[in-house]
């Protein structure tokens, strides 16, 4: 862990740091990792990953297209909405 | 009036008519308005609205419609969506938020009776062991205000414990129920996997989420389980109603017991636990000798699971569709950066880190297939340690409440969790209940199920309690 990969964390997170939190988070990410990095001293071949604790896996349901019934609620919960869309800065430059 | 009355006392006062949900639930708001300044277990309260569904519960009395809850004030953590009300996860994300419906459990509450008391304060998003990160300040443990009451679900197990209402919900995604049970003197309940519908309540890791309860009893919490589960259509993970997988009450039972899960602890907090085996030995429960996984192999595993979904279910916070956004920004990536590094506090940035680490190509092996291996063998070695022995026999938490002040750096904050994540790896039920007082302290333990053995541990806690009064203990505010 370093401030480059820092970086490149932190644009995937869609967040930034000033530079005291950088350091910061660099050292306990640091020590974070000098703990979890144990998981790689057990050896794990032949064993299946457990993504999810219900074996017998999600419910299906029919597969038709339903609301929540909520639509008009959800958006009253947004700064900014018009004619039914959220609106945002502009995405497209001229 | 006695603020520490059970489920089935207040229920009897209501029907008696010896007292009405009006009176009633103007008391716990007096109680909670002279002394929540101290603990600020609470976030959001509306008197008037308390009030006004205390006097609709009357009428109810009156016709004789009662649910169990009729009338009984019940608290919800703050990653409940409460239709109408702020529901902000204790972030600054989402201060403003407002849910447009009710999470499935509220509903049931709801529909049983139960009064919608306020929201209790929690760490930020869940992520936290001693409710320390709120963006509403942190919650101060009503046995010593100098000390942490744990967390995340902190202000639910502090209201319970100061007595501003009999019963409150909380989330478990690594022990967020037991642990602040523990430091709280309360009992704290998070049931299988899918019993309880995991709808509206918003998500940290969606894999090891589960809503329960923080309530004074052991038969409390029976009482709110049977009113808040059932089958959910919208959580596609909640257990069919129909699957009939819940494993029979029995007594006596065969509790599994490691001593290796004590080595590091104090002695003062072995020799609860050891009394409470005494007890256990004396209710007529045979004890054997079990070999659990290695605490800091689950743990870790635990971390890099819980960080990559969260920063996976975390993404939705954009600043578009919820809660605040920056004003200024000039591009979508501006609004988006400006709202979460304004929003999240650092805990949150932090896991979000780890977890985004954990799933990138930066990382130097595949953390996530690595944890979830281990996942399968935590999981595994439970399956088999559950062919011989019906429940095991843990601590809650290594240490009573810690002190506010106390410089805990992050691996030593996430080593609280270490005796309750392997019950979330597993999808399992577990109970703690208050088992002793260590420098006037309360410290619980854990007992811990096979699935669907829910049953099975709250008759085990009743039982407990019932030779024991650690549960009845309350601290002076």
């Amino acid at each position: 862990m370093n401030s480059k990969i820092l970086n490149e964390l932190c644009a995937h997170c869609a967040f930034t740091l000033n530079d005291a939190e950088k350091e910061r988070l660099v050292a306990d990410l640091k020590l974070i990792l000098e703990y979890i990095d144990q998981v790689q001293t057990v050896p794990t071949d032949g064993i299946d990953p457990l993504v999810h604790p219900i074996s017998n896996g999600h419910l299906r349901k029919v597969d038709e297209p339903e609301t929540s019934g909520h639509e008009n609620l959800n958006q009253t919960e947004s700064v900014e909405t018009a004619e039914g869309f959220y609106v945002v800065p502009k995405v497209i430059e001229p | 009036m006695d603020p520490y009355q059970t489920l089935e006392q207040l229920r009897q006062l209501l029907d008696s008519k010896q007292i009405t949900a009006e009176e009633l639930c103007r008391y716990f708001l007096d109680r909670m308005a002279q002394f929540d300044q101290q603990t600020n277990s609470f976030v959001s309260v509306e008197p008037e609205q308390v009030l006004a569904e205390a006097r609709s519960a009357d009428k109810n009395i009156d016709r004789g419609i009662n649910g169990q809850l009729t009338g009984i004030p019940v608290a919800h953590k703050d990653n409940f969506c409460v239709r109408g009300q702020r529901t902000s996860c204790c972030s600054n994300l989402l201060s403003t938020f407002i849910a447009p419906y009710d999470a499935t459990i509220v509903k049931n509450i709801s529909k049983d009776g139960g009064i919608y008391f306020g929201k209790t304060n929690m760490d930020e998003f869940a992520m936290g062991t001693s409710n320390q990160t709120s963006t509403w300040g942190p919650v101060r443990n009503p046995w010593d205000l100098s000390r942490v009451p744990g967390g995340s679900s902190g202000g639910s197990a502090a209201a319970v414990a100061a007595g501003f209402v009999p019963v409150a919900t909380g989330s478990d995604t690594g022990g967020s129920i037991r642990q602040p049970a523990s430091f709280c003197g309360v009992t704290g309940f998070k049931p299988t996997y899918g019993r309880l519908s995991r709808y509206g309540m918003i998500a940290f890791a969606s894999s090891l989420d589960q809503a329960g309860t923080l309530t004074r009893t052991a038969q409390d919490a029976a009482t709110m389980f049977q009113i808040m589960q059932g089958h959910d259509p919208r959580d596609a993970t909640s257990e069919s109603s129909s699957n009939n997988k819940s494993v029979s009450v029995k007594h006596p039972l065969t509790i599994g017991y490691s001593a290796s899960l004590f080595n590091d602890l104090d002695s003062d907090i072995v020799a609860r636990i050891e009394a409470s085996r005494k007890t256990l030995e004396q209710l007529g429960h045979k004890f054997e000798d079990v070999e659990v996984f290695d605490q800091d192999l689950a743990l870790s595993s635990y971390y890099i699971i819980s960080c990559a979904e969260a920063s996976s279910n975390l993404a939705r916070f954009d600043g578009i569709r919820y809660g605040s956004r920056t004003k200024s920004a000039a591009s979508i990536q501006e609004l988006y950066e400006d709202t979460r590094s304004q929003g999240f506090g650092d805990e949150v940035k932090r896991r979000l880190l780890a977890g985004t680490y954990f799933l990138s190509n930066n990382s130097p092996e595949n953390y996530v297939q690595k944890a979830q291996k281990l996942r399968r063998m935590v999981y595994d070695l439970y399956q088999e340690l559950f062919q011989n022995v019906d429940v095991v026999l843990a601590p809650s938490a290594p240490s009573t409440a810690f002190r506010l002040d106390e410089q805990l750096d992050s691996t030593d904050m996430y080593r609280q969790d270490r005796f309750t994540v392997p019950v979330n790896l597993c999808g399992l039920p577990a109970i703690s209940v208050p088992c002793g007082l260590v420098n006037e302290l309360p410290i619980g333990v854990q007992f811990i199920g096979p699935q669907y053995g829910d049953e099975l541990i709250l008759d085990l806690a009743d039982r407990f309690q019932k030779e024991t009064s650690w549960h009845l203990q309350r601290p002076k505010l």
